[in-house]
């Protein structure tokens, strides 16, 4: 009896984690993505996460849509922004020095994080879900509907995600200026399109981070840097510009800090990770799967 | 005969690394064209210029009757100009198939089969190797792999940057036919080398550049009968 | 430095000279994260050390009944942290670093709340006054500041100066003349996190308290926003930088909080867009210009 509750505990925090994992690692691959064609570091990606839960808690509250739906329309409108944000801003930075790039978002971090908490105020919100109290017994498993389901649509995110970059002429291209931009610009892309273009779908991706967020639990305009800075901290674990490194980072970040929670407590929620990062990359600078820099 | 590029009063500064000092040439219809001469002569800034990837400081290029200099890079490779560059610069992490389908980005009603057929014809190893890795591929595998990418967006020029850098005797000998075999079906090209013996054999017409200017021009023959290019160039 | 130096005997006004002595804090704080970032090296968790200073003083003053030897054990203590990130962060590229050092307060942050028998946890500890008044503090920052500001400039004249900027501009070349980088990294991240350390240490005294949010991230990035905004690796960039920022904080105050944040957030914005080097080599330059009309 007590391992069988213990069992169902384990598996409990374990899909908790899951899904924890399935946040990182949309916000991984999106960072990722960004960072790989642009050599872009965004801190405020954060804050589009939390506008992209915004999105869809509106879209929810005003137009009474499914939450998930509310998902696929924060994702496109949040993607256009993006597309905006990078032709205004990020656009005229770019191949100038790094530290004004990252000068660039945490300047828009301000920007956006007090803009919202102006508009929306601070106090909490949530998405309340049709398939909140729902739930799947699978045995001794109690699992929420809405943890499958979040799971299942980011899987299903995530394969479209993989079939653009691979098997697209647009994503044939958004690889060749990852890794050879003078290169890519001779076999005439137009680079400035295709860093937009990947500027609003990392966007995009935050944007169903920041819905799931909201989902499964409650946001406020601040809920947004941690994610982000930890989701920086997946990607140079599972190495700069490894789409595998993003997913498997993720994930195991996702259960490592369900467990701590559980196990640790709160405090130590955020810190655990940083602390795995560092000892990482006291023994391996270019993080698990990194790509060698030449 | 048609002229195809010409650049006129080229010059370039120090932001191209190399000073290039009023260079003036032509190349026609469905020839092959060298530019030849020491390093550091400026052989790479002229391609640069001409591709869009330095600005000139003054004169101009034109291509098929359209001014490009100052244009971006990507502009001048739609408007029918492709470069395999001195280092290749193939894709790495993508595979064989993904770089020469890359190539057909800039034209998009390239006919893959037929037109991919005659590239494995050119290239055999390309097609046994067309699931590997760009990077996993031998140095004039690679420079095949840049070449065959660049005929996918079927271009009406080809510019070849040291095509015979880093590779064996016997590669830089196949590299040159191909060259050879792709102008005799029709392409326009210019070749930079510094292989100069290669280069005049193949070559209808070529230039001497040093030190930033022109200092020759004529026929492949001509030149090769040259005494000052035999002596300098040809150790003669 | 004159006029700073007079001016607190006539003001009376206990809030001018309270932003006063904050300007000061915020020049020298800016000056000292100016120092780690000349030589290439961008810290995200500078607050880290602020913390460390700030919480070490406490203690001992609390403990031991010492003012200013706290101040200096802050000091050290934050140098020797400094050192030890360093040395973990030499090898790594610039937003690697910038993470680890985010991560390093953080850390930091959750530990203090976390030893709350030591600490007081998220209540925060009082602070024993040091001196007896406003004017004194101000004195107090205003000495720290020159310091900060003496030794930058010290280092933009001196042969270590010169390695930090041949290790910021490329390390790889730096090496070539026989420089080496690490060592150099390693004396300016404890030189910087010393300055820094001692910083922290005299804010708690003057603000009287001191509490985890020392660690947070806006700590860590108003040195980072106001040197750059001003001019990072110049001189008065953090003296024009911080001017400016405690102007918009404290005139914006009335308006609405959040709003001068987001107004501190676009000038952010607009000045990297626009004047990507900083107000003051940007006016400089123009200067130089107007003064050469021939110059283009």
């Amino acid at each position: 009896m007590v391992l069988e509750t213990g069992l169902s505990i384990a598996i409990q925090v374990l899909v908790w984690g899951l899904i924890l994992g399935c946040i990182y690692v949309l916000l991984a691959s999106g960072l990722n993505l960004i960072f790989g064609v642009m050599k872009l570091v965004n801190f405020a990606h954060g804050e589009f996460i939390v506008l992209g839960g915004y999105v869809s808690y509106w879209v929810v509250t005003l137009l009474n849509l499914n939450p998930y739906v509310a998902m696929l329309i924060s994702m496109m409108v949040m993607g256009v922004f993006g597309v905006v944000i990078e032709r205004t801003c990020f656009r005229r930075v770019l191949g100038t020095s790094k530290l004004n790039e990252i000068l660039l978002s945490v300047g828009l971090i301000y920007i956006l994080q007090n803009s919202m908490a102006l508009l929306f105020t601070d106090y909490p919100r949530g998405i309340h879900s049709p398939y909140e109290k729902s739930i799947i017994s699978l045995g001794i498993l109690n699992l929420s509907l809405d943890w499958i389901i979040a799971i299942g649509v980011t899987v299903g995110i995530l394969i479209g995600f993989y079939l653009l970059l691979n098997k697209t002429a647009l994503g044939r291209a958004m690889r060749a200026t990852s890794q050879n931009r003078k290169a890519a610009m001779l076999m005439g892309i137009n680079v400035e399109n295709i860093d937009m273009l990947t500027f609003g779908i990392g966007i995009a991706l935050a944007a169903a981070a920041g819905t799931l967020l909201i989902i499964i639990t409650s946001i406020t305009p601040y809920a947004g840097s941690l994610p982000a800075l930890k989701a920086f901290a997946i990607i140079i674990l599972g190495g700069l510009g490894s789409p595998a490194g993003a997913v498997i980072g993720g994930l195991v970040y996702g259960i490592v800090e369900g467990a701590a929670v559980y196990l640790v407590g709160g405090t130590w929620r955020d810190a655990v990770g940083f602390i795995i990062l560092i000892l990482v990359l006291i023994v391996r600078p270019t993080g698990l799967f990194g790509e060698r820099e030449k | 005969m048609k002229i195809v590029l010409h650049v006129e009063k080229l010059t370039s500064n120090y932001e191209c690394v190399q000073v290039l000092w009023d260079v003036s040439f032509d190349v026609n219809e469905k020839e092959i064209v060298a530019i030849i001469g020491p390093n550091g002569a400026g052989k790479s800034t002229v391609v640069k210029t001409i591709t869009g990837l330095c600005p000139p400081s003054g004169g101009e290029i034109t291509f098929n009757g359209d001014r490009i200099d100052r244009m971006s890079p990507y502009k001048i490779a739609r408007k029918g100009i492709s470069l395999i560059p001195e280092t290749r610069d193939i894709f790495p992490r993508m595979t064989v198939m993904d770089n020469l389908l890359l190539g057909t980005y800039v034209n998009k009603d390239v006919d893959l089969n037929s037109f991919g057929e005659w590239i494995f014809q050119l290239f055999p190893v390309l097609k046994t190797k067309s699931k590997k890795m760009a990077r996993t591929l031998s140095g004039g595998e690679q420079q095949m792999l840049a070449i065959g990418r660049s005929l996918m967006s079927r271009p009406k020029m080809l510019i070849l940057d040291e095509p015979s850098l880093g590779l064996s005797p016997i590669m830089v000998e196949k590299i040159l036919d191909t060259i050879t075999e792709i102008n005799e079906k029709g392409m326009t090209i210019l070749l930079v080398e510094q292989n100069v013996q290669e280069a005049l054999e193949i070559a209808h017409r070529a230039y001497v550049l040093e030190e930033g200017r022109i200092t020759r021009a004529g026929s492949g023959k001509e030149l090769m009968k040259d005494e000052r290019i035999k002596e300098v160039y040809l150790g003669m | 430095m004159v006029i700073f130096s007079i001016m607190p005997v006539f003001i009376e006004n206990r809030y001018i000279l309270h932003v006063l002595v904050l300007i000061m804090f915020y020049v020298a704080y800016s000056s000292s994260w100016n120092i780690l970032a000349y030589s290439g090296q961008v810290s995200f968790g500078h607050a880290a050390f602020l913390g460390l200073g700030g919480y070490l003083t406490t203690l001992i003053a609390l403990s031991m009944n010492l003012l200013w030897v706290g101040i200096l054990v802050g000091g050290f203590v934050a140098a020797l942290a400094g050192l030890l990130i360093g040395i973990v962060c030499v090898r790594l590229r610039e937003w690697f670093l910038a993470l680890v050092t985010f991560g390093f307060s953080i850390i930091l942050e959750a530990i203090t709340i976390e030893l709350d028998w030591i600490t007081a946890g998220t209540m925060g500890l009082a602070v024993p006054k040091l001196l007896p008044s406003i004017q004194g503090y101000y004195y107090l920052m205003l000495v720290l500041a020159f310091i900060c500001i003496a030794v930058m400039y010290v280092l933009q004249n001196s042969k270590m100066g010169l390695a930090f900027a041949s290790i910021r501009e490329n390390e790889e070349e730096a090496k070539v003349t026989g420089v080496n980088p690490m060592k150099f990294k390693l004396i300016a991240f404890t030189l910087s996190t010393f300055l820094t350390g001692i910083l922290g240490a005299v804010y708690v005294h003057f603000i009287g308290f001191v509490n985890p949010q020392i660690f947070h991230l806006d700590f860590s990035f108003w040195p980072m926003i106001i040197t750059v905004i001003g001019g990072m690796g110049t001189l008065e960039g953090p003296i024009v930088g911080a001017i400016l920022f405690e102007f918009i904080w404290e005139f914006l105050r009335v308006i609405n909080p959040l709003v001068r944040l987001i107004v501190i957030g676009a000038i952010v914005v607009l000045v990297v867009i626009l004047m990507p080097k900083g107000i003051v080599p940007t006016v400089k330059s123009r200067i130089k210009q107007k003064g050469n009309p021939d110059r283009r």
